[in-house]
């Protein structure tokens, strides 16, 4: 299919000079002028980033309305309305050209992102909406977004490439921002291509619940296209109406998909069945928060097990608004008068998340630690000893989803402070072993942790068998505890024995990165 | 398929001949407390979905 990305140009790219004088107001003002101006706020936050990134050209073009944005323009045209039949596609480039012919001497690391605009009439109305835009990381370092995905463009006849997320407005008719969230979050976990609002109305009429004009999404329309696309979710209601709402904040769940590498979509209402709903992407680290040293921070699970999650240095949670534009952030403990409704997504091939993930982990942890020598010879793990006996949970658990490849490349490159590594005969050893998916728990101290960014250890479970709600060993591979590969073993129902082997590291070591800060 | 309930016997015959170790000189019994808490927990995440789908938000 035609893709509005890779479209070209109808006759020569426009260059503008970006850099002051020039006027992202007056550019907006000038160029898209709309019946609603509210319509206009996606596309001005978009452009104060490019301008928060120091862009210094914006290449303006013209392109014929294909691929998605044709399918949209055909739902238009049935309801009445009337999209132009050509788009605008602006390009922001941190590099100053004058003329189209210096768009091929241009490169990706000059290339800031793309937004494409849409008319759309009906009646006496016309307003511009951002029909997509993907833009890069702009200047904070404690911003991590792990479900980034590249996108390529074209501007002036030459492919860039961006890293990001895609951004996406709703038109109001034919889609609203349960559908413009929808699309965002799908098309960062799909790789080979997105899902078009057609598509998604084709998948609703089919079940017989139509999305209906002007109306907005309701929960089952929304579980549909996730259902049909083949998405594993995990859906939370947060109501006084719900006696079985959750009883953890709604910010966990949040996290517990975003931390593996997915997107979550957090809904909220402000009317009695009145919502609006936007995407979740990523999060910020606050080293020097002071949350974890609260209570409240513990995660507490009955009577016994307790610690810090690593979501405790959470500021705030990175997110998108179709009415309002990409990249904004939510504050991690911002209390919603409403109802709230997270739609995490999850990975394929595990049958549980995150959250059941680090309750079972600091289970087998406690048993673990108590078999320990209580006067071990590795000051790490009489640390590690103490903090989960005699310090009442003061540890960190941080769940990774990781298929094997990606955990034996960990361990591969793992360091300990004194630059020792594990031993490469047993590396040889887990190569062959770990083949499928994984929920790798890191474990740390508080004040590890979050000032470097390293671990004690981890807790490896299977993801793909199904969690046993009782310790019988179906979840648990094995632990890396500092210095000591864990193993369990039942020999017979009543004989359950703990193997130990040395791993060759005998400190802290980094812990998991899906990439640098962005 | 090994039943992952007994653990990994194959890894743990392989570490062993990785380290040359004799099959249980290295082992000690261990019990594992049992954990009502954690149970309970994983029971009642499984129920706080179960009535998500009567909410009637409609997201605009």
């Amino acid at each position: 299919m035609p893709s509005i990305r890779t479209e070209g140009c109808i006759g020569a790219p426009e260059i503008k000079d970006a850099r002051a004088p020039f006027s992202n107001f007056d550019f907006v003002e000038e160029r898209f002028k709309s019946t609603h101006p509210k319509s206009l706020m996606p596309i001005k936050r978009i452009l104060s980033r490019a301008r928060m990134a120091e862009f210094q050209t914006i290449t303006i073009e013209e392109i014929k309305s294909v691929g998605f944005s044709k399918e949209d323009d055909e739902e238009l045209q049935v309801v009445g309305a009337k999209a132009s039949g050509t788009l605008i596609r602006l390009g922001f480039f941190k590099k100053y050209i004058t003329t189209p012919a210096e768009i091929s001497s241009l490169t990706d690391s000059d290339f800031f992102g793309y937004a494409i605009l849409k008319k759309i009439e009906i009646k006496d109305i016309a307003n511009w909406i951002v029909f997509e835009s993907v833009l890069g990381r702009v200047r904070h370092d404690n911003n991590y977004h792990h479900s980034l995905r590249d996108y390529r463009i074209n501007i002036g006849g030459k492919e860039f490439n961006i890293k990001g997320n895609i951004y996406c407005q709703q038109n109001g008719l034919t889609n609203v921002c349960a559908h413009a969230t929808l699309r965002a979050c799908i098309s960062s976990i799909v790789s080979d291509s997105d899902v078009s609002y057609k598509k998604m109305n084709t998948i609703l009429k089919d079940k017989g619940i139509p999305h209906q004009l002007g109306e907005g999404l309701r929960v089952d329309q929304i579980k549909a296209v996730l259902e049909k696309l083949e998405i594993n979710y995990k859906h939370y209601w947060y109501s006084e109406e719900n006696k079985d709402r959750p009883n953890i904040p709604y910010h966990k769940f949040l996290y517990s998909s975003i931390e593996s590498g997915f997107p979550a979509l957090l809904g909220f209402t402000f009317g009695e069945n009145d919502g609006h709903i936007i995407s979740v992407l990523g999060h910020t680290f606050n080293e020097d928060t002071w949350v974890p040293n609260a209570d409240v921070s513990y995660f507490q699970i009955g009577e016994d097990i307790r610690f810090v999650p690593s979501e405790s240095w959470v500021s705030t949670y990175v997110c998108q608004d179709d009415n309002f534009g990409s990249d904004y952030c939510l504050p991690r403990l911002f209390n919603f008068k409403g109802d709230v409704h997270v739609f995490a997504l999850q990975p394929k091939n595990s049958t549980y998340d995150a959250i059941d993930a680090e309750a079972v982990a600091a289970d087998y942890l406690h048993d673990l630690v108590l078999s320990l020598n209580p006067n071990p010879d590795n000051k790490w793990l009489k640390r590690l000893r103490e903090a989960v006996l005699i310090k009442d949970g003061w540890f960190v658990l941080r769940p990774l989803y990781l298929s094997g490849a990606q955990y034996y490349t960990h361990l591969e490159n793992l360091k300990g402070w004194a630059e020792e590594t594990i031993r490469k005969e047993v590396l040889e050893v887990l190569k062959e072993f770990l083949k499928g998916h994984y929920w790798v728990i890191e474990v740390s101290l508080p004040e590890l942790f979050p000032a470097n960014r390293r671990k004690l250890g981890e807790i490896v479970l299977n993801a793909e068998e199904p969690v046993a709600t009782h310790k019988d060993l179906s979840s648990f591979v094995f632990a890396r505890l500092v210095n000591e590969f864990t193993l369990l073993m039942r020999t017979d129902p009543s004989n359950l024995q703990v193997v130990k082997y040395e791993s060759g590291i005998s400190t802290h070591t980094n812990i998991f990165s899906h990439d640098t800060p962005v | 398929m090994p039943d992952a309930r007994f653990g990994y016997p194959a890894l743990v015959n392989k570490l062993d001949q990785v380290y040359g170790t004799d099959a249980n000189a290295n082992k000690q019994s261990i019990t594992l407390r049992e954990s009502k808490g954690v149970s309970k927990f994983l029971e009642d995440k499984k129920n706080w979905q179960k009535k998500s789908s009567e909410a009637k938000t409609s997201f605009k």
